[in-house]
């Protein structure tokens, strides 16, 4: 990951560089989410709903307030290797998407909700290849990955459709809290499985994009 | 005598449909395309209508199957697709079931 990248990430966080990714379709727009959102009591509300609608599919499961939400968000803005995203359609923010670099060269996804019904159905399959182009294009990333958690459907699906390959399983093992549970890797049998899916940036440009 | 595994896509395709901003154009048969880049169904519908189908297939053949599980990613393209790759899917799940 490049020094650029990383202050570039820095001032988007800071609402310094806008980062609006643009889709050939002018009515979706990906907004990154700034630290503004950490003084936006309906950002944090609307993101705080949203992950626990679907606290399911993700791999650390507890109850949500926009507290926590807060907290989250903060630490995520102080990284300068995550971008989140506000998945806009007609400037109605309806979902959110992310990446993190995860070392050089490979950037994960992370942060896939579809959080409001509206605009059209393929809404995420477009903020994803929106991302794939930026990370393979601006970021210059060489393989982007995803990690989902077994039964997640619709991510896995959104994933193939990009040309993701699944890789592994990696067994998983539940740990429960006060605050709930999260699921962790585990070398023995699991309670269930994260599937790990790769897409190479060759494959990616083969296989073609509608935003470029 | 069973319907069809194509039937039952159609019919909960059917019930899904007047909840759809764009409905599933059944009238194509085997080739409506449901979940993809050029599909109508969003995730929450998919999930929706892949509950649907596993609870119809166990009310008409008397089998449970799983359709959401890591089989269906590890097939070369995705059973989800269109109303006939689905169906072929969800049969051949049935005929495993049937012969375990």
């Amino acid at each position: 990951m490049t020094a650029d990248l990383r202050q570039r990430i820095d001032r988007i966080h800071r609402g310094l560089d806008t980062g609006v990714l643009s889709l050939s379709n002018p009515r979706v727009r990906l907004v990154p989410i700034t630290r503004s959102a950490l003084a936006n009591r309906d950002d944090l509300e609307r993101m705080t709903a949203w992950r626990n609608k679907y606290m399911k599919w993700f791999f650390t499961q507890f109850f949500a307030t926009p507290a926590a939400t807060e907290q989250w968000l903060s630490e995520v803005l102080d990284k300068s290797t995550r971008l989140l995203y506000w998945v806009e359609w007609d400037k109605r923010r309806l979902g959110q998407v992310g990446w993190k670099i995860e070392c050089d060269g490979v950037a994960e996804l992370d942060q896939f909700i579809r959080g409001e019904p509206g605009g059209p159905a393929n809404l995420m399959f477009m903020a994803e290849e929106a991302l794939l182009d930026f990370l393979f294009r601006t970021a210059g990333c060489m393989h982007v990955i995803a990690k989902v958690l077994a039964g997640n459907l619709p991510a896995l699906e959104l994933h193939r459709s990009m040309a993701f390959e699944a890789r592994r399983n990696i067994p998983m093992k539940a740990v429960s809290s006060d605050r709930g549970r999260r699921f962790e890797p585990t070398d023995e049998a699991g309670d269930t499985y994260a599937i790990e899916l790769v897409l190479e940036a060759e494959k990616y440009t083969k296989a073609g994009s509608r935003n470029g | 005598m069973a319907r069809s595994m194509e039937e039952l896509v159609v019919q909960v395709v059917s019930e899904l449909n007047p909840s759809l901003a764009e409905p599933v154009p059944i009238d194509r048969g085997g080739e409506a395309v449901l979940y993809g880049r050029n599909g109508v169904l969003d995730s929450i519908a998919l999930v929706s209508l892949v509950v649907a189908l596993e609870q119809l297939i166990d009310e008409e053949y008397g089998v449970t199957v799983a359709l959401a599980d890591e089989r269906a990613v590890s097939q070369s393209s995705s059973p989800f697709r269109t109303v006939g790759t689905l169906a072929a899917y969800a049969e051949s799940r049935v005929q495993e079931a049937k012969r375990s």
